[in-house]
């Protein structure tokens, strides 16, 4: 993984400086809470409903283990012993006090973390696929190329107070896109072309009251040229991108009034002026961040694709987790391990400071002491040699974090909702723990297949409610919590936003209503192949709406 | 519907800490709704927010919301202010699994 | 008006102001150095250039700086406005005057100018400073100190990939 050098470290230390001196002038009144709110915004911290939160940066969801005992530290010393791992492959602590968090950034510095631009209308974090580096079906490790743009957009000075937030994922897995990269502001696909390498280019896509699936601007971007056009894009959006209206003020909005092919001619008219400047990319730049991202070091082992089928045909708890929760490695005799951060009765994300700690032992023992962190909101141990999956397997059993849940419909996206949200309009992570309770049968969950169930607490989308297979909605009825229903949503390359079919139901009503939803694919889907999504495809709303409004039991009369 | 006497309530965050607090009838703040001072009119309440947002350093974005007064005791009608008065209703941590 | 200079920072030194700001409305001075909103300059352009003074002018941070290439060899300073300090425009339109219009005098930053952005405006191509009303022009010169690495390169070549 990347390693700071001195200057790296020096930034790091100099923010963490800067930081507390602006905590002092506001302490001091020198600086009112309106000035000071977008100086802790770039900084990662909210002040949330009953407290601050600090949001860290996990740049493209890479920790090691070093770090992740030091994130279990800082929970434990400065807040209340957990921390929330989010949809950008962030952690947020819920509990910091001001005066506290010039500290944590000095004991994040310590081990090359920072909480830099995780708000505010700036670059945000920089996300990808959690299996880069390992994945079978990747071109090639991303991280290099989201290291040049973490390093680019960090304090960049013409980009730190956009018109609103930006975000910026890549994928190097064609058509398998792990990272929801077309619902970004820019969407980096790293694609050959004539036997060049380089970069499609995607703009516009994002969720938020207003999902958007993003527009390909550029069908072939040469790698050398990567900033420069990324450059050109936030020139235009920096100043066009409307400021009169916080909700239309994503790049979205503009690409939608504008239409894609003005926006595309505008960036390159910008483009044409700045390409062959300093901000070209030169091959020796890219090798020396390729090394960074260079491949531990692997033991020679033949091929386990046949010992991990071996594995997964047995029928106890082992063979399930290493069907649903390990996936095969680009390395022979190595396995990917998604770490199941939902865990029945427990907040979707959460993890405690001794669980952290423990996680980072696991990491040094089994996976060369790398995690990564999944949008989905779960960790990876990216480098298990397959025959230590049993091992590990009962490990992570003792630890709560072997649920096989992955890609069911536990495996759930869920913001944190009015429990801790000031943007909040009703409570997410109860009814997820509902709907965790309601389906816990995991022999249930498995004959569901793969399913992905989203929710968030209100309309900002941070649950990705919209591109949920099947997508919750809070909302404030009169100040009772409500919840819409939607369906059809997808994520991936597929990319569709999901569809509303009628009336919300209260709280007490809405897990009943999925489950609704589940009978009626269970007795539609032409085979237990035909996994959800595409059942909902083929078959359209109407029966599913019949099912949750029109009181039609299907099971009565479609079996066949 | 029981005819509830509905009352005033000035609360905020606590500037360093961060933490839910509201104005007692002294001009200081509590982190207990149980001791917040109940304003009888909004315009009595609104008057005074507008002295207590002088106050930055101690206290962030304060605002009024009406509540619903019985006896001593004052509660709360949106979900928001239940949750801000009583904390998060989820569990907070997660069960401690781990050996050390 | 009394000669009582504002003080403003120029190339990270505070000094007297040697410009005055003149409303649209007021009567040009007979000499000394003036700044005019870009309205004044487009309609009183030739008496604007009889003058003696120095001539400034005054840019919204709206306008596309390309629209006025031609006339910048004129102007011995451009100020652009930040109306608050969170809208980032302002930054775009000073880089663009510096590095794709290669004006190489005065740009000035005026309006609501704080501390915690000075180091980005001077980044972008700003070399003098208003700083805000009721703000410490001494706290304000403080921020150019506050962080000393640069990752990118802006008008300034000095980004880290370069130095490694």
């Amino acid at each position: 993984m990347y390693t700071y050098d001195e200057y790296d470290q020096k930034l790091v230390r100099e923010r963490a400086a800067q930081f507390r001196g602006q905590v002092e002038r506001r302490l001091s009144g020198e600086l009112t809470e309106n000035e000071f709110k977008p100086l802790r915004l770039q900084n990662g911290l909210y002040l949330q409903l009953h407290a601050y939160m600090l949001r860290i940066a996990i740049p493209y969801g890479v920790l090691s283990s070093t770090q992740m005992r030091k994130l279990a530290e800082v929970s434990r010393t400065y807040d209340r012993g957990y921390g929330h791992f989010t949809t950008r492959q962030n952690l947020q602590l819920n509990w910091p006090k001001l005066e506290d968090v010039p500290k944590i950034l000095d004991e994040l510095a310590e081990v090359e973390m920072h909480a830099i631009q995780t708000s505010g209308n700036c670059i945000r974090n920089i996300t990808t696929d959690p299996l880069a580096g390992v994945a079978r079906d990747e071109l090639e490790d991303p991280r290099p190329f989201c290291e040049i743009t973490r390093q680019w957009s960090t304090f960049h000075p013409e980009f730190a107070f956009l018109p609103r937030k930006f975000k910026i994922a890549f994928n190097a897995s064609g058509d398998n896109d792990r990272a929801a990269m077309k619902y970004h502001d820019i969407g980096v696909k790293i694609v050959d072309r004539d036997g060049e390498r380089g970069f499609e280019i995607w703009v516009g896509g994002g969720m938020g009251r207003t999902p958007v699936i993003s527009k390909l601007i550029r069908e072939f971007l040469p790698r050398e040229h990567l900033i420069s056009y990324l450059e050109a894009v936030l020139r235009v959006y920096n100043q066009l991108g409307r400021r009169d209206n916080i909700y239309k003020a994503r790049i979205k909005i503009l690409v939608n009034e504008t239409g894609p092919d003005e926006f595309r001619r505008l960036v390159e008219a910008e483009w044409e002026d700045t390409k062959e400047s300093s901000l070209r990319l030169d091959e020796a730049e890219i090798e020396r961040m390729r090394g960074f991202f260079s491949a531990p070091d692997y033991e020679s082992l033949p091929s386990s694709d046949e010992l991990l089928g071996q594995i997964r045909s047995g029928d106890g708890a082992l063979a399930r987790w290493a069907r649903n929760n390990v996936v095969v490695h680009k390395q022979p005799g190595y396995s990917a391990v998604t770490l199941s951060l939902k865990e029945p009765g427990t907040p979707p994300g959460d993890l405690s400071d001794s669980q952290m700690d423990t996680v980072a032992d696991l990491a040094d023992t089994y996976s060369f002491g790398e995690i990564s962190v999944t949008h989905i909101q779960n960790l990876v141990f990216p480098h298990v040699k397959t025959s230590e999956l049993e091992s590990l397997h009962a490990d992570l059993v003792a630890l709560g974090l072997a649920t096989p849940n992955i890609g069911r419909i536990n495996d759930m996206i869920c913001c944190p909702g009015l429990d801790f949200c000031n943007l909040a309009n009703a409570r997410s992570i109860p009814i997820a723990q509902e709907i965790t309770e309601r389906f816990e049968d995991i022999d249930y969950q498995d004959d569901l297949g793969e399913l992905a169930l989203k929710i968030s607490g209100c309309i900002n989308a941070c649950g990705h409610h919209h591109v949920g297979h099947i997508g919750i909605l809070g909302i404030d009825k009169r100040g009772v919590e409500h919840y819409q229903l939607m369906l059809g949503g997808s994520a991936g390359d597929d990319a569709s936003i999901g569809k509303i079919l009628g009336r919300s139901f209260p709280a007490e009503e809405i897990v009943e209503a999925v489950e609704r939803v589940l009978k009626t694919y269970v007795d539609l889907r032409e085979s237990p192949e035909e996994a959800f999504l595409q059942t909902f495809r083929r078959v359209g709303e109407d029966p599913f709406r019949d099912t949750l409004y029109g009181d039609v039991l299907y099971a009565d009369h479609s079996k066949s | 519907m029981p005819n509830v006497p509905t009352c005033y309530v000035i609360t905020g965050s606590l500037t360093e800490e961060g933490l839910v607090a509201y104005l007692r009838a002294d001009g200081t703040w509590a982190s207990s709704i149980a001791d917040a001072h109940p304003f009888e009119s909004e315009a009595e309440a609104e008057a005074r927010l507008a002295e207590v947002k002088g106050a930055e350093s101690i206290i962030t974005e304060p605002y009024v919301f009406a509540a619903e007064r019985s006896g001593d005791t004052i509660r709360p009608t949106s979900a928001r202010e239940i949750l801000r008065a009583e904390g998060p209703s989820t569990r907070l941590r997660r069960p401690d699994h781990a050996a050390s | 008006m009394a000669t009582c200079f504002m003080q403003i920072i120029r190339n990270r030194k505070i000094v007297d102001d040697d410009f005055v700001t003149v409303p649209n409305d007021a009567a040009l001075p007979e000499s000394g150095n003036i700044f005019v909103s870009l309205e004044r300059w487009r309609s009183e352009r030739d008496r604007l250039s009889a003058r003696s003074g120095k001539l400034g002018v005054i840019l919204q941070n709206t306008v596309d700086p390309r629209e006025i290439a031609d006339d910048l060899a004129t102007f011995d300073a451009i100020a652009v406005h930040f109306p608050i300090y969170r809208d980032g425009r302002a930054f775009s339109v000073a880089r663009i005057l510096r590095q794709r219009l290669g004006y190489e005098r005065e740009i000035r930053a005026v309006g609501n100018v704080l501390r915690d952005q000075i180091l980005f405006m001077e980044r972008c191509g700003f070399d003098a400073y208003q700083v805000a009303d009721g703000k410490s022009i001494e706290s304000a010169l403080g921020g150019f100190e506050d962080l000393t690495v640069t990752y990118q390169d802006a008008i300034d070549a000095r980004s880290v990939p370069r130095q490694r």
